[in-house]
């Protein structure tokens, strides 16, 4: 055979595996950040199963989405009955089926879990290599920036207004941070920051007062079981914090996962200064 | 119109009978002794009397008023029970022991008062017991806190006097004067009811007795008429020699007759 | 060792300053500092500033809570000890605390708590007096140091594990964690409202208690000539343990689980009061709340950035101490 001819077979040998590779068909998300991302930027017949966080309509923003996509609990014996050719999952997320899979010789990708937009968009970039869609994570990393853009102009005249998040067991939520990116797009200042909080801490009632923020993140509608974590709620000082202050209730299902829907929560936030 | 009686009494514990059909009293002035083998019934006697435990029939009788209509605050200040082996758990002075004496005539909030102070002192005199006032309790020796509780009883000018071998882990000393107080304490128009091991004591201090034999009352009366070779043969199981003399009645066990079983 | 008894008023007295002074020092400190000056002068002119505020509703219902939980731990531990006549006989060892907690747990987690104010105090109360019963059913008669405890290994393992359960099955995902405070207690982020729903149930049980001290004293010499000194003792002995557990339940309740107070403190304040069990009470009482506020203190100036729990601090210093009191009546243990 020419030299040229077996080169081009080669070449195309080549190309058409990567192109194969590239393209995985049954793909498995076992968290729910995954199955955002997902449900999000892949196309229909790639995806076999989603976890069943996914169903939730408060933790889940493309719940609707899900269709007849068969749920999973990140289980291994479920992961595997769908032959996976790629399971997804989240930094941290079900870290013992990960490495079940991974001994079993299934294709694991754990993605990370983004402290900035620009983790963000870095994470949408791996996510559209890994799962061959790389023109549609193009197209959504474009639409964020365009819809901070905007964001941040159409508010642009309103004052900056200092925040402070109060979760339960008294978390809050301090610089090199997602949450701490969100604030300072949708033009707040981060008290947890000021106070040289770093990530996640738990921070006391006390300093809660006397943090003195304009707005209060404290999400209002706990899940009624009890538990002293979230006690808090009741307590007459943020009791009387929440009637003086304006609080900040964005529904988790926006701010929990990384991904394009933080664009919705930096305008709910913004549009509240 | 007897002081403390009992009429008939039955006591049973899980149905396991104790005592049957006891017929009991005693007089002012009179100092009584309960006597009878291990077993026989003598303390639980006692303890009815007391009105610690009640008969499952018949009745004990306090100046003629049955003590089940009595209460409690009230037999508290007529019957004073020593028990077997008393000692006080935590190392009070003496002097506070016998002070708890005083407490069934004081109400809850109440504190001990000038007469009170009086009574304990009284008591303290009484059984010779005033030198150790400061003394802790449980640093003495058996004795001396016999004289002790004595004196706790004495504090509360009880009527009547109910103890439960007092004697028994005592030296001849105070074996001699234990029973001299309480024979002091039942001439003075009160009366002492003690459950005795101790025959020859008994014989000498005791105005009547009690001989107790399987929980039955096997006869009662005078020293001389109760404590006869013949009765502590039958009861007790032993051969024994009764010598009287100017210093009273000795009773000595001489041996064991073999075919029986007290 | 019977040190000089000091007069009962000059006790009492001396008790009570020590207790308002450790009130003072303890709400000077906390997660910030603030100038303790400035809040009372706010709080009196009712204005309203930081310093007012975290005073007002931050520290001073902790204090609150924490004098009344070791005042009640206190009182109880004296009671039960002068009760059951055993030196090694308090609310934790027995196993009322895991009552307590128990019946607190099951009412809180599944939503029962809400009904009325009463309901959690009146749970404690409930898992206390059980707790107490089984004790009483399992030592029967014996006088035995030895069976009480071993009566109270059995009360507190079987409340722990139930209490685990119950938490397993909560709905709340934080259930599981929060067991920590369930067994170790805490009184941070605890507000009036803890301090209201406890204080009927805590009153209740300390006057309870405090009827009893004559009776307590006659049981020196035994259960049969206390009642021959007019005690009911089958009376007064439920007059007791009612109280203590309806007080303990209370405080269990609100503020977790918090060992060996009831153990150390009648033992620190038996030789000042003459072993005396009556004075035992109050005097056992004062000094529970100052060790608890105390402990509190330490718990505030060494909780990094996760809260140290109280019963980390009165185990620390309770445990050996407990030890100590074995060793000491190895003698005496039959």
């Amino acid at each position: 055979m020419p030299r040229f001819l077996r080169y081009s077979v080669t070449i195309l040998l080549l190309v058409t595996m990567q192109a194969m590779a590239a393209k995985p068909q049954r793909i498995v998300s076992i968290g729910l950040c995954t199955d955002q991302l997902l449900l999000m930027l892949a196309e229909p017949g790639q995806i076999a199963s989603v976890s069943t966080w996914a169903k939730d309509r408060n933790m889940s923003y493309m719940n609707a989405a899900i269709g007849d996509i068969p749920l999973n609990n990140a289980s291994v014996e479920e992961v595997i009955r769908f032959s996976p050719d790629l399971v997804l999952a989240s930094d941290y997320v079900a870290w013992n089926t990960v490495r079940f899979l991974r001994e079993l010789g299934y294709r694991v990708e754990q993605v990370p879990v983004p402290t900035s937009i620009d983790g963000i968009y870095d994470l949408l970039t791996r996510f559209g290599e890994v799962t061959g869609n790389e023109q549609r994570a193009a197209a959504a990393i474009e639409q964020m920036r365009r819809r901070i853009d905007e964001t941040r102009a159409r508010y642009a005249a309103r004052p900056v207004k200092s925040v402070i998040i109060y979760s339960p067991n008294g978390m809050t939520v301090g610089a090199e941070t997602l949450e701490h990116d969100l604030f300072i797009e949708a033009g707040y200042r981060n008290l947890a920051a000021e106070m040289g909080i770093s990530g996640f801490q738990s921070i006391s009632l006390e300093q809660l007062i006397a943090a003195d923020p304009d707005v209060l993140q404290i999400d209002r509608r706990l899940s009624p079981q009890a538990s002293l974590a979230t006690a808090y709620l009741g307590h007459p000082v943020v009791q009387k914090l929440l009637r003086q202050r304006e609080y900040l209730d964005i529904p988790t299902r926006l701010r929990i996962c990384a991904g394009p829907m933080i664009t919705e929560a930096i305008e709910m936030m913004a549009a509240r200064r | 119109m007897s002081l403390l009686s009992a009429r008939t009494v039955d006591y049973r514990i899980d149905r396991i009978p104790i005592l049957d059909g006891i017929d009991f009293h005693v007089e002012t002035g009179e100092l009584i002794g309960l006597i009878g083998p291990n077993g026989a019934g003598k303390s639980s006697l006692l303890r009815l009397l007391t009105g610690i435990t009640i008969p499952d029939r018949g009745e004990v009788y306090l100046d003629g008023e049955p003590l089940s209509k009595i209460s409690l605050q009230q037999r508290a200040r007529s019957l004073g029970y020593l028990v077997q082996g008393a000692e006080a758990h935590w190392p009070f002075s003496v002097e506070k022991v016998v002070g708890l004496g005083r407490m069934p005539y004081q109400k809850w909030w109440q504190r001990p008062g000038r007469e009170d102070q009086l009574k304990i002192e009284q008591a303290m005199i009484k059984t010779e017991t005033l030198a150790y006032r400061n003394r802790i309790v449980t640093t003495l020796s058996g004795g001396e806190q016999t004289l002790v509780m004595l004196a706790r009883i004495f504090a509360t000018e009880n009527q009547v006097i109910l103890a439960d071998e007092p004697v028994a882990a005592l030296d001849p000393y105070h074996q001699l004067h234990v029973m001299e107080i309480l024979r002091q304490h039942a001439s003075e128009q009160r009366a002492a009811v003690v459950v005795l091991h101790d025959l020859s004591l008994a014989a000498r201090f005791c105005d009547r007795l009690y001989l107790l034999s399987h929980g039955r009352l096997d006869c009662s009366g005078p020293a001389g008429e109760v404590l006869t070779t013949d009765n502590i043969a039958r009861v007790y199981g032993v051969d024994s020699r009764i010598e009287c003399s100017e210093q009273g009645v000795s009773v000595i066990p001489l041996t064991r007759i073999s075919e029986h079983h007290p | 060792m019977n040190l000089a008894a000091l007069d009962a008023r000059l006790l009492h007295a001396i008790l009570l300053a020590a207790l308002m002074l450790t009130m003072l020092l303890v709400l000077n400190v906390g997660a910030i500092d603030i100038d303790l000056g400035r809040a009372i002068t706010d709080a009196w002119g009712r204005k309203t500033s930081v310093e007012s505020l975290i005073l007002l509703e931050i520290r001073l219902p902790r204090i609150l809570l924490a004098t009344l939980v070791g005042a009640t731990l206190g009182l109880a531990g004296a009671a039960l000890q002068g009760l059951l006549r055993n030196p090694l006989a308090e609310p934790g060892i027995i196993g009322v605390s895991n009552g307590a907690a128990l019946g607190a747990v099951i009412v809180f987690y599944y939503g029962l708590a809400g009904a009325a104010w009463f309901v959690l105090p009146l749970a404690g109360l409930a898992g206390a007096l059980l707790a107490v019963l089984c004790i009483f059913a399992l030592v029967g008669q014996s006088r035995s140091i030895i069976t009480l405890i071993l009566a109270g290994v059995a009360i507190n393992a079987i409340g722990g594990a139930l209490i685990a359960l119950a938490l397993n099955y909560a709905a709340s995902p934080y259930a599981m964690q929060e067991i920590v405070f369930w067994l170790l207690g805490s009184v941070a982020n605890r507000s009036f409202t803890e301090v209201y729903i406890a204080l009927p149930f805590m009153i209740f049980g300390w006057a309870m208690m405090l009827y009893c001290g004559r009776f307590l004293n006659a049981l020196t010499l035994g259960e049969e000539t206390a009642r021959s000194l007019g005690f009911d003792v089958a009376r007064l002995r439920l007059v007791l343990i009612l109280g203590v557990a309806a007080s303990v339940g209370a405080a269990v309740a609100v503020a977790g689980n918090i060992g060996f107070i009831g153990l150390v403190v009648p033992h620190l304040v038996r030789p000042f009061v003459g072993y005396e069990p009556r004075r035992l009470l109050l005097a056992s009482a004062s000094v529970g709340a100052i060790l608890l506020l105390l402990a509190d203190l330490a718990v505030q100036s060494l909780s990094g950035t996760t809260e140290m729990k109280l019963g980390v601090i009165t185990s620390l210093v309770g445990a050996p101490f407990f030890l100590l009191l074995i060793l000491k009546s190895r003698n005496t243990l039959q």
